[in-house]
């Protein structure tokens, strides 16, 4: 392989369209964390931020001696600055999380984030590093194409029915979260073993004797030093497959699952408030999109096990309203709970209308019910409840045709 | 595992299974008699059907060059179709070739049934391309060609793009390099960028060592009429569940900048902070002593089954006299 062809497969690896959908899911859940962080810190919001708190704003300012973009700034020190800037935080991670104009609320989430890390710089962790950087690299993606309010939107507005699939578009976001997570580890891993104690095997009896970072006290693990020499190791050769086996197609899910296990037993062990979830989420980037597709048409054998076959649904498919609903239902409808049937095709309308007892057929969608078919609002009704999951009560077994 | 479905049709005639199965027969055979009628040509259809056909024999029967020009058309039309638009077929404009394309067009989402309907032009337009490809070239090297000037293309339209990431991430490895003085001199024109916009990061959590002493920090208020009260930072050890995760900010506070007094401006500022806290018009706090309390975590082979001590190590790391316009 020459330069050239090196330059190639970066450019490839970075801008090779590819499935929006790691990013989107990454999108909610990250979504969540943001306002699991809001929801800590909130009652303590004027302690920490106010201008009677820890930290009023001239001694956050003396760090670290550098131009620190703060928005707040710009807004008069008091509480209601702080108040109002907190209340953006919470509306734009509402809005990121069901993917309403994503791009711009994880532009604001990034916004609101260096206000409050940059404000207070003092009772800052990983955590809030890593959810400041998962901001940015929202906001360059193109998370908000799937699994979205905006894709409903754009469904419903647009002039053609589009794609089932969201379109294919560069990755390069989700491939900078990737590269980061590496080096994340990377740097973690060299770090540790420049010092003696990760290398000879005591540092996790000293971690987990850290009377400030103890979450919950197990007794067999943690006076048991050889283990606890074992699990160093392991810890440090879980970090170096994180940057390195990653990569490779074949271990992927191992590491990762390793990581997973790894962040887990940290989180149970060790109180880090969040960055260990932010952390095991940020992996999604790593999964292949078609290994996602797999893992929800599994999901959706499964709830038809448990809650039966979908619901039939019929629509009118010869108007443009009716396109857009059906279409609008089946994106919504990710668990596959409802079966949509055009009744308006040429050649099978009369059949739905014979179905149905009716000479015309004309609601724009009729539902499938213990044996009967229910229209308007009941109708309605009925298809909330399957794409919320509940689950459609068991119908009479039919009589035999004589 | 659930199957993939390529177009409705297929899905709509597994699911009439899986009422079936339910017990639910009029349903069944309501999809199963739509499938049917979905699936069965009309005689105009037909009609269409036969033309296109024909004309797709006298296609195989002319030059292949001819074909294979027509081959990238094709697909072009092809894709709209098998991404589920409602393009040219249900308007009629364009004679589509089967009735399965006009049912599926009609539905909508039809991707299969439409390229079922334009797989024999394909195939002949591709059996055209690799006799062509046989008699001229080595078999492969055509695709592959093709396949490097499109990388070309692209490497080229991303040369800029693609320039700005790898220094981002050339920055960033170097950001979180060890200090030397090649690196320093490299990150220095970037670095009010980066701490600015909040890209400034360090992973070395817990390491190269780790504390080997346990401590909780303390504060002795002395007021106006000499009366003394201990305040004690809130200890994470006393704490559980959601209260503990909420105060893991106060111990980054206490535990790691407090203790460190880092930049030297933390320890003065926390004083100032419990001067506030214990505001009293009447009998104001006149000094702050900041102490802290620990004791050293017994290294291992040293009973480690045994409790950890109690921080019977004192001392005293600042005093602070309290002066009134701190109490504002």
């Amino acid at each position: 392989m020459n330069l050239r062809d090196t330059w190639y497969a970066w450019v490839r690896f970075l801008f090779e369209p590819a499935s929006p959908l790691p990013m989107a899911i990454y999108r909610i859940l990250y979504g969540l964390l943001v306002l699991a962080f809001c929801f800590l810190i909130g009652p303590d919001l004027h302690l920490w931020y106010g201008p009677d708190g820890v930290a009023p704003f001239p001694v956050a300012r003396e760090w670290p001696e550098e131009t620190l973009f703060d928005p707040l700034v710009l807004l008069p020190q008091t509480q209601e600055s702080i108040s109002f800037t907190f209340a953006l935080l919470v509306a734009s991670a509402i809005c990121l999380t069901i993917g309403l104009f994503t791009r711009y609320s994880a532009i604001l989430v990034l916004l609101s984030l260096l206000s409050f890390h940059h404000h207070n710089w003092l009772i800052l962790n990983s955590g809030d590093t890593m959810m400041r950087i998962g901001a940015l690299y929202l906001a360059l993606s193109h998370a908000g194409d799937a699994l979205s309010v905006d894709r409903l939107v754009s469904v419903w507005t647009s002039r053609e029915v589009p794609a089932q699939k969201p379109p294919l578009k560069p990755p390069w976001a989700q491939r900078l979260l990737q590269l980061q997570l590496a080096i994340i580890y990377c740097q973690a891993f060299f770090a540790k073993i420049a010092g003696e104690m990760w290398v000879n095997g005591s540092a996790l009896y000293y971690t987990l004797r850290l009377e400030d970072f103890r979450r919950f006290y197990i007794a067999g693990l943690v006076g048991n030093t050889q283990l606890l020499t074992i699990l160093t190791w392991l810890s440090l050769a879980v970090e170096f497959s994180l940057f390195t086996l990653v990569w490779f197609r074949d271990l992927r899910y191992w590491v990762l699952a390793a990581g997973i296990i790894f962040h887990i037993s940290i989180d149970i062990l060790m109180n880090l408030p969040l960055f260990e979830y932010l952390m095991i989420i940020a992996f999604v980037s790593f999964i292949y999109p078609e290994d996602l597709t797999r893992a929800m048409n599994a999901s959706k054998s499964f709830l038809e096990r448990k809650l039966g076959p979908p619901s039939l649904v019929i629509y009118d498919g010869s108007s443009h309203r009716g396109k857009r609903v059906a279409e609008t239902i089946r994106r919504i409808d990710i668990f596959g709970r409802l079966l949509l049937v055009n009744y308006k095709l040429d050649a099978a309308t009369a059949h739905w209308s014979r179905l149905l007892h009716e000479d015309v057929l004309k609601e724009s969608v009729y539902v499938r019910h213990r044996g009967t078919w229910l229209q308007g609002n009941s109708a309605w009704q009925f298809i909330v409840a399957r794409l919320m999951l509940i689950p459609e009560e068991k119908p009479q077994p039919e009589p035999e045709k004589a | 595992m659930a199957p993939h479905y390529e177009s409705e049709l297929e899905q709509i005639r597994d699911i009439a299974k899986l009422y079936q199965a339910a017990e639910r027969r009029a349903d069944y055979e309501a999809l199963q008699r739509f499938v049917e009628l979905a699936t069965t040509p009309t005689s105009e259809e037909n009609e269409r059907s036969a033309k296109r056909e024909a004309e797709l024999a006298s296609q195989k029967n002319t030059a292949a060059p001819a074909q294979e020009t027509q081959a990238a058309p094709a697909l072009e039309t092809e894709a709209p179709a098998s991404q589920g638009t409602e393009a040219p077929a249900s308007q009629g404009t364009e004679a589509p070739t089967s009735q399965v394309t006009e049912a599926a067009a009609s539905q909508e989402t039809q991707a299969a049934p439409a390229l079922e309907t334009e797989a024999p032009a394909l195939q002949v337009t591709e059996a055209a391309a690799f006799q062509e490809a046989q008699a001229t070239a080595a078999p492969g090297a055509e695709s592959t060609a093709a396949r490097n000037t499109e990388e070309q293309a692209r490497a080229k339209k991303k040369l800029i793009p693609g320039l700005l990431i790898t220094t981002y991430i050339f920055i960033l490895g170097l950001m979180l390099l060890p200090s030397w003085p090649a690196r320093d001199a490299l990150i220095k024109p970037f670095q009010p960028f980066w701490g600015a916009f909040g890209l400034w990061q360090a992973w070395n959590l817990f390491s190269p060592e780790i504390r080997t002493e346990n401590l909780h920090i303390v504060a002795t208020i002395t007021f106006k009429d000499g009366s003394i009260i201990v305040w004690e930072f809130p200890r994470q050890e006393r704490r559980t569940g959601i209260d503990q995760m909420r105060a893991e900010r106060f111990r980054k506070w206490v535990n790691d900048r407090v203790r460190k007094n880092t930049y030297g401006i933390v320890l003065p500022d926390a004083a100032r902070f419990i001067a506030r806290l214990h505001r009293n018009k009447e009998n104001p706090p006149a000094g702050i002593t900041i102490m802290i309390h620990s004791a050293p975590i017994p290294p291992p082979g040293v009973a480690p089954q045994a409790p950890l001590p109690t921080h019977y190590q004192h001392k005293t790391i600042y005093t602070y006299k309290v002066e009134a316009e701190d109490l504002q």
